[in-house]
């Protein structure tokens, strides 16, 4: 979910936004709180073939392509979603929301998530498997 | 796949991104205390 920043309260993104990012959910990824402009993701962690990826998909504000030829896409396009008939299971004991600025922001806008979750018991040749399938 | 309510959560985290700012950022979810990797085994006996 993206909402204007905290000057406008929770309001919807507005009509001027300009910008654009990608954002996605990395398992394992360590990598803190960090501010707009401190944190790089590694180069192929958007990527598909990123074990550690769990779900993304791509903003882009109502003006960003308004000097394109194409009409402006939809706003969110999700790219990598999570299945309910194969679950993603996390082992590892971080995750962290990470985005890319494509084109930067007209305002502060925040980003949130939040995941349903359930917690489940592996045995270890399960957990093996996992350890080796979500390896980067 | 089902599961018992009573092991089911939500999660949830925020970031704001800076406007006129390039590059990425993050928030970091910490699930160190849903996760117990330490197997448990009943002692074995030696005689």
């Amino acid at each position: 979910m993206v909402s204007q920043g905290s000057a406008a309260g929770s309001e919807p993104i507005d009509d001027a936004e300009a910008g654009s990012f990608r954002a996605g959910i990395l398992a394992g990824a360590g990598l803190g709180d960090k501010a707009t402009g401190v944190a790089a993701a590694a180069s192929n962690a958007f990527y598909a073939t990123n074990d550690l990826l769990v779900a993304s998909f791509d903003f882009y504000g109502p003006k960003s392509m308004v000097a394109n030829a194409c009409t402006t896409t939809d706003m969110y396009n999700e790219l990598i979603t999570v299945d309910t008939e194969v679950p993603y299971v996390v082992i590892r004991d971080n995750v962290c929301l990470v985005y890319d600025v494509g084109d930067n922001m007209t305002a502060d806008a925040v980003l949130s998530i939040r995941m349903s979750c359930a917690q489940i018991t592996l045995d270890q040749s399960t957990l093996n498997q996992l350890l080796r399938t979500q390896t980067v | 796949m089902a599961y018992n309510i009573k092991d089911v959560f939500y999660l949830s985290t925020s970031t704001t991104i800076t406007g006129s700012t390039a590059n990425g950022g993050s928030a970091q979810l910490d699930l160190s205390a849903y996760i117990d990797p330490i197997a448990r085994e009943s002692p074995k006996q030696s005689v």
